[in-house]
C-alpha cells in the first residue's frame, strides 16, 4: 500500500513518526542518491556517507521541505550535492596520498564474461573517468541530466539556478566530454560502436 | 528545418531525450547538412556513451548498513520530537509577562479613549457656553479702530509709521476662530473664513490677492511698505504700497498708499 503513495505523501507520514513510510521512501530513493554521489565523487565511501547523511537530514529536517518549490527527488539531489561537496573538500587532502577517485571507476562498472562485456566495461570506465575530470559545476549537470535523467527544470531546482544556466553548462560540458573522448581514440571507437548498438 | 532550428532543437534536448525523440524531420535535415549531421552524430555518440555508463551503474545501491544507520537515526529523532513538544507546553515566565503587558496595553488604550472622550465633551460644553460671548466681543472689536501697537505685531524695517492697518490675514484668523468652533463642518468654516478675509481686507483698503484658506494661511503675517516700480499703476512717479506678506512668502493683500 505504501508503494502506491507519492514521495511527498510518504514524507508526510514519516514526519508523523511512521517508520514504515520512511523505510519505503528510503528504499525508493536511496539508489538514485547513492549513484548521484558515486558519479560525482567516484568514491563508494563518499557515496555511502552522503546517502546516509542525506536521509538522516530528511529524518530530522523533513519538515523544512516545501513541495511547492520542487519535487522531493530534486530536493534530495540538492541536499546530496551539498554533502558531496563537503565530503570531497574533506577528502581532498587525503586523496593526495591515496589513489585518485577515477581509479574506482574500473571496479564499479558491472562485470561480464564476454568480450563485448569487457569492451563495454572499458568504455564505461573511460567515460566515467572523463566525467570525473570535468569541473564540478559541469560535472553535476551531466550527472543530473544525462545519468540521472532529470529534466532541465528538475536539475535547475536541485542546483538552485536558472534553466538557461543548466542548458548552457550542459552544452559546454558535452563539448568538453566529446573533446576528452576524442583524444583517446581507442575509447572513442569503443563508444561509437556501443553507441551504434545502443541507439539501434 | 534550417541549421539554426536544428541546433536549437538539439540543445533543448537532454542526451536521453535525444535518442528518444529523433524524428524524420530531424534525420532528413541531418542527412542533407554535413555540419549538422556531424553534430548530431557526436551528440548521439555521447548519448550512447552515457547510456552505457548509466546501464552499467544502474544496479549500484547503498549497502544495507547505511539503511540500518538511517533507520536508527530516524527512530532516535522520532523519540526526541515528542519530548521537544512536551518541553514547549509549560509557558515560560517571559511569555506570561508578555501576556500581562498585552492586557496592560488594552487597558491603557481604553483609559486613553475614555479620557479623550470626557475631555472632548467638556470642551464642547465649554465652547458652546462661551461662543455667544466671544461673538459679541469680536463684533465690537471689528467696529472700533485697531490700536497702533496691535496693528503692527511683526513689522519689518519698512513698515510705515502711520500705518493703522491690521494685518488682514491675522485679523481674519482671529475672526474665523469663533466661526470654526461654532460650526461643525470644516468646509463651511473654510468658505466662511475666505469670505470674511475678503470683507476685512476691503474694509481696511486692502485688495486681497488670494483667497486664503485657514490651513495654508494659518501662520504669521507681516505688513511691508514697498516702493512700486515706476509705471506699475500707469503713472509716471514712484508709488508706495503696503503689502501683507504671509510666512510662506506669498502676498495676501495689497494697498496703495496715497502720498
Amino acid at each position: 500500500m505504501l508503494t502506491e503513495q507519492t514521495d511527498e505523501q510518504l514524507l508526510t507520514l514519516a514526519i508523523g513518526g511512521d517508520e514504515d513510510a520512511f523505510t519505503a521512501l528510503y528504499r525508493r530513493r536511496q539508489g538514485s542518491v547513492y549513484r548521484f554521489a558515486l558519479h560525482m565523487s567516484g568514491s563508494p565511501q563518499i557515496a555511502e556517507e552522503v546517502t546516509q547523511e542525506v536521509f538522516i537530514f530528511l529524518a530530522q529536517r523533513g519538515r523544512d521541505f516545501d513541495a511547492s518549490r520542487a519535487p522531493l527527488g530534486a530536493y534530495l539531489f540538492g541536499v546530496a550535492r551539498n554533502y558531496v561537496r563537503r565530503a570531497m573538500e574533506r577528502s581532498f587532502s587525503e586523496s593526495l596520498h591515496t589513489s585518485p577517485a577515477e581509479d574506482h571507476a574500473d571496479s564499479l562498472v558491472a562485470d561480464g564474461d564476454t568480450v563485448e562485456d569487457l569492451a563495454r566495461r572499458q568504455a564505461s570506465s573511460a567515460i566515467w573517468k572523463a566525467v570525473l575530470t570535468l569541473p564540478e559545476h559541469y560535472r553535476e549537470v551531466v550527472v543530473l541530466c544525462d545519468l540521472q535523467e532529470l529534466s532541465y527544470a528538475e536539475a535547475a531546482s536541485a542546483i538552485g539556478c536558472a534553466i538557461g544556466t543548466i542548458r548552457s553548462r550542459l552544452h559546454r560540458a558535452h563539448d568538453m566530454l566529446a573533446k576528452k573522448l576524442r583524444n583517446s581514440s581507442a575509447v572513442a571507437l569503443d563508444i561509437s560502436g556501443l553507441a551504434a548498438r545502443c541507439t539501434s | 528545418m534550417n541549421c539554426n532550428e536544428f541546433t536549437k532543437r538539439v540543445e533543448d534536448l537532454t542526451l536521453a531525450d535525444l535518442s528518444r525523440s529523433a524524428n524524420e524531420q530531424w534525420l532528413s535535415h541531418g542527412r542533407a547538412c554535413a555540419a549538422c549531421s556531424s553534430r548530431l552524430q557526436q551528440k548521439q555518440q555521447l548519448a550512447g556513451a552515457m547510456l552505457t555508463l548509466r546501464n552499467s551503474t544502474a544496479m549500484l545501491q547503498a549497502p544495507i548498513q547505511v539503511e540500518q544507520h538511517v533507520l536508527r537515526a530516524f527512530r532516535s529523532s522520532a523519540r526526541i520530537a515528542p519530548a521537544v513538544e512536551f518541553k514547549t507546553q509549560p509557558q515560560p515566565f517571559a511569555f506570561r509577562l508578555s501576556r500581562f503587558f498585552e492586557w496592560g496595553a488594552y487597558v491603557a488604550v481604553a483609559a486613553a479613549l475614555a479620557i479623550s472622550l470626557g475631555l472632548g465633551f467638556w470642551l464642547w460644553q465649554h465652547s458652546s457656553q462661551t461662543a455667544p460671548q466671544s461673538a459679541q466681543a469680536q463684533k465690537t472689536t471689528t467696529e472700533q479702530p485697531v490700536p497702533h501697537e496691535v496693528a503692527q505685531p511683526k513689522v519689518t524695517a519698512q513698515v510705515p509709521e502711520t500705518d493703522t492697518a491690521k494685518p488682514v490675514a491675522a485679523g481674519l484668523k482671529s475672526e474665523s476662530r469663533p466661526a470654526e468652533k461654532s460650526r461643525g463642518s470644516a468646509a463651511t468654516t473654510q468658505a466662511a473664513s475666505s469670505q470674511s478675509l475678503a470683507q476685512a481686507a476691503q474694509a481696511q483698503g486692502y485688495t486681497p490677492l488670494m483667497l486664503c484658506d485657514p490651513i495654508s494661511c494659518s501662520g504669521d503675517e507681516q505688513v511691508v511698505r514697498m516702493e512700486l516700480p515706476a509705471g506699475a499703476d500707469g503713472s509716471t512717479g514712484t508709488q508706495m504700497a503696503d503689502v501683507v506678506v504671509g510666512d510662506d512668502g506669498l502676498v495676501r493683500a495689497i494697498r496703495i498708499v496715497q502720498q
